[in-house]
């Protein structure tokens, strides 16, 4: 008897559970990443191309964009595949510009052999360059230009 | 084998604008009959550490790495990237229309006689810290063996002191 009251209480319990999720799905008003439906086909965005040749600083110390594509470049916590050209030990050979110097600093101003940890990943600063739309609004002047 | 072709799925010989595509043994298994009869005997090896396990984690291959490539690497730079040049050959590259940097060193390799794998590592596989390092030992032990260009005919003659044809 106990056995049987217990199984329609955790039955009953079961079907409230569900029941409540149905509801809060409906109500809550969930939208898919993909924002649209799955119906819709979904518009790719525009790819814009790597534009050749050096574009100028706009302001002094403005990291110097890349003039080539670097599709495919492994960097990552095992490698960088830029410093296979631009590491001071195969610039010269390979006819690539050096890391500036203050790359080769760490934290407290030790002189390094090996790019310093700090600027290990050149795309934090340094992007390809193409003439697209910024992803985000910038209201950055420089102090003189 | 799925880590090695997992990665090799991100990049252009597996997806790119031409839909051309380059499959595994595309790159690593000679055409011609007795470098591919070579290679399938040498598979073996690949089989049995499968097989075994060797590299059956993402730590163990990772450990592996840098001796995996590096084996590759001595094979493609021997045969002058051999299977690189069965699709992509000097002859048939438009300069004009390459990026100019590509242009610039394509150029120099053909002037100085460099093959595709010496500038062109990691580009189906990740690559492992100290991967340049690893390469220039490998050029220089391949450099530091007895050469094996075709046989000096004119040497052995001259040998055996038999001058006329």
């Amino acid at each position: 008897m106990k056995l049987h009251v217990l199984a329609v209480a955790s039955a009953l319990a079961a079907t409230l559970t569900f029941a409540g999720f149905v509801g809060a799905q409906q109500s809550g008003g969930v939208t898919s990443l993909r924002n649209a439906g799955i119906d819709e086909t979904n518009a790719i965005e525009d790819v814009y191309r790597q534009d050749e040749g050096r574009e100028p600083r706009n302001y002094r110390q403005q990291p110097p964009i890349v003039p080539h594509s670097i599709e495919q470049y492994q960097i990552d916590l095992r490698t960088n595949q830029c410093l296979t050209c631009h590491d001071w030990t195969t610039a010269g050979d390979r006819g690539a510009p050096t890391l500036s110097m203050t790359h080769y600093l760490d934290r407290q101003g030790t002189q390094l052999d090996t790019v310093a940890g700090t600027r290990w990943f050149c795309n934090q600063c340094h992007v390809p360059q193409a003439d697209a739309p910024a992803l985000v609004g910038n209201t950055f002047k420089p102090s003189s230009n | 084998m799925e880590t090695n072709l997992g990665e090799y799925r991100e990049t252009v010989h597996y997806n790119n604008h031409s839909g051309v595509r380059a499959i595994c043994s595309d790159c690593h298994v000679p055409h011609e009959w007795q470098y591919k009869m070579k290679a399938k005997i040498m598979a073996v090896k690949d089989v049995y550490h499968e097989v075994l396990g060797t590299i059956s984690t993402p730590e163990k291959y990772e450990e592996r790495r840098l001796e995996m490539a590096s084996a590759v690497w001595t094979k493609m730079k021997a045969s002058d990237s051999r299977e690189c040049r069965n699709c992509h050959a000097f002859e048939y590259m438009d300069f004009t229309i390459q990026e100019t940097r590509a242009a610039q060193n394509h150029q120099k390799a053909i002037d100085t006689g460099m093959t595709c794998i010496d500038c062109h590592q990691g580009i189906a596989h990740d690559l492992a810290p100290g991967y340049l390092e690893e390469y220039n030992h490998v050029v220089k032990k391949l450099a530091a063996q007895p050469h094996q260009g075709p046989i000096d005919v004119a040497g052995i003659k001259s040998f055996l002191g038999t001058q006329s044809e």
